[in-house]
């Protein structure tokens, strides 16, 4: 009697429980772009030619990323802005049908040693972050606020207010660890020219070369050179780990039209964006609102499980 | 001869000066055209909201608050308009009002309202205190976090006071975290004392944590802060003592 009453109860505990999920909140989610093509995943670093192509970027076949949060619900940075949504529309059922894959989801390498408090603490910052601007210029990539985000700047933006540096800081012009391609831009808007694409490795900005890059005031200039940072090289960070998704991240209804991480415009007013360096910003910001200067030198000492990762 | 010469270069700025006018308005109206038209795909309209939020031109408010009244209007678009108004920031008494009424709205969705609280915080709407209020007790916890967050970046008396009152009846550890880090970005110092309490007392290392550090960021700390910041350096979170640690005081 005694056996049955403990099942009965271990019945009931497992069907109160519901459905539970082992991607852990801070879990970041990749995404392709159509036709399963990601920026740096091929050898061939193409861009898009025409400036109708130019100007709405998806052509350049970035790929996306997201903050898993928690609830099989995400915030991401899209074109309108950084959201909170539901995880099925990562991938929306359009996409799917145009060819976009999932890439999978990857936390820390030393996640399982972050505390609860730390894992939350991800979240609270990422909530922090909803209703800020979209950068649709990648003049800052990483925020925040006005200067807007694009979607793997917030990850990036988030994981280092708590001290964790995924894809260390820096530009790859061509030398170094990455690929490098030779792009003939055949169409009349690009005036026949070539250029010279890279995409980093190991760092977090890739030089491109377009010739209407400069026209329509795109990526963040380095050296008198421009420079976008990639899902893909953030994916590739050994300072994460894959780990296993069991929550719905495609199928989703959101608008097809506005499901974008990577596009880009025109600027008619040239000065919305004075170039500013990222690194700056944040520090800045840090030091003027959240740490005494003997910690500002670590800005979170406490969650930084891995401090080996904040390579220079 | 010279005075001749010298009309005709007075003519020919003249002249560019204008055309450059022209040239600028017809850019202008090209954006409006793009903002209010449906037709457009999204990333288009996006760019031509965010080009005349940072335009000078009368006609780009009237555009912005068209988009933002809209009901039928698609509810990221409007988020941009709401954005994109704050940014402009005058006139400020209209604004604050629209961005209020879209709050109201019930049909408004999620990240419009979250946007919309967003931008009250970020033009630092003390006008708009009563609706912040009244948000910070809402419901859905989202939403009290970020009306939160709005209150932190308001900064005024009441805003603070506010805070701290909902800091010690909020049950969401989330919302309660976010309370603490908007008063300790205040550097108040009854602010102060209410992250002392929150050190001590809050069940959840989340809210403890955020205590901690805000603490850090005072210039200079009260006797019963240094205490509490002593006494957390023995907190059962790993991650508090780490923290706490590395805090002078």
């Amino acid at each position: 009697m005694r056996k049955i009453t403990m099942m009965a109860v271990s019945l009931i505990i497992f069907l109160c429980a519901g459905q539970s999920f082992a991607l852990e909140r801070g879990a970041i989610l990749y995404h392709t772009s159509e036709d399963g093509k990601m920026y740096g995943e091929t050898d061939i670093l193409e861009l898009p030619c025409s400036i109708t192509d130019a100007l709405i970027l998806r052509e350049i076949k970035s790929g996306h990323a997201a903050l898993y949060i928690g609830n099989e619900r995400i915030i991401h940075a899209v074109g309108t802005g950084v959201e909170e949504a539901d995880s099925e529309s990562f991938i929306t059922q359009g996409e799917l049908d145009r060819g976009f894959e999932y890439v999978g989801a990857k936390v820390p390498v030393d996640y399982d040693t972050w505390t609860e408090a730390e894992k939350d603490q991800l979240i609270l910052i990422a909530r922090q972050q909803v209703g800020a601007d979209y950068d649709l210029q990648f003049r800052h990539q990483k925020g925040p606020y006005d200067d807007g985000f694009t979607c793997v700047g917030l990850v990036e933006y988030v994981y280092e207010r708590v001290g964790y540096d995924i894809t260390p800081g820096g530009y790859y012009p061509g030398t170094g660890t990455g690929k490098i391609y030779d792009q003939d831009y055949d169409c009349i808007d690009a005036g026949f020219q070539s250029g010279t694409n890279t995409f980093a490795e190991e760092v977090e900005f890739s030089r491109i070369e377009h010739p209407l890059a400069s026209g329509l005031n795109i990526g963040m200039i380095h050296d008198d050179a421009r420079y976008i940072f990639f899902p893909y090289t953030q994916y590739l960070q050994d300072t994460t780990v894959a780990v296993e998704t069991d929550v719905a991240v495609s199928g989703g209804s959101r608008s097809e039209d506005d499901s974008w991480c990577f596009i880009a415009t025109a600027a008619s007013g040239s000065a919305m964006h004075p170039h500013v360096s990222v690194f700056r910003d944040f520090r800045d910001w840090y030091f003027r609102t959240s740490v005494p200067a003997a910690a500002a030198r670590h800005p979170w000492p406490a969650l930084s499980p891995g401090t080996g990762f904040s390579r220079p | 001869m010279s005075v001749k010469h010298g009309g005709s270069a007075l003519l020919c700025c003249i002249l560019m000066v204008l055309s450059f006018g022209v040239a600028a308005g017809a850019a202008v109206s090209e954006d409006i055209a793009t903002a209010l038209d449906c037709r457009h795909a999204v990333v288009d309209r996006v760019r031509a909201i965010q080009t005349l939020a940072r335009s000078d031109d009368e006609r780009a408010l009237e555009t912005l608050a068209t988009i933002l009244s809209d009901g039928s209007e698609d509810g990221r678009i409007r988020a941009t308009a709401a954005r994109g108004l704050a940014f402009k920031r005058e006139p400020r008494a209209e604004i604050i009002t629209l961005l209020e009424d879209i709050y109201q709205e019930p049909s408004a969705d999620d990240n419009l309202l979250y946007t919309v609280l967003f931008s009250l915080g970020r033009m630092q709407a003390t006008e708009a205190f009563a609706l912040l209020a009244g948000a910070v007790s809402n419901g859905r916890s989202m939403i009290r976090f970020k009306a939160a967050q709005a209150l932190g970046m308001l900064g005024s008396d009441d805003a603070i006071s506010l805070l701290i009152t909902r800091l010690d009846g909020e049950t969401d550890k989330m919302v309660r975290a976010e309370i603490v880090q908007a008063l300790g970005e205040t550097r108040n110092s009854k602010a102060e004392a209410a992250l002392v309490r929150a050190l001590r007392n809050d069940s959840e290392p989340l809210v403890r944590m955020n205590a901690a550090l805000m603490l850090g960021g005072y210039e200079s700390l009260s006797a019963a802060a240094v205490s509490a910041l002593d006494r957390a350096e023995y907190d059962e979170s790993p991650a508090i003592r780490r923290i706490v640690k590395g805090i002078e005081r």
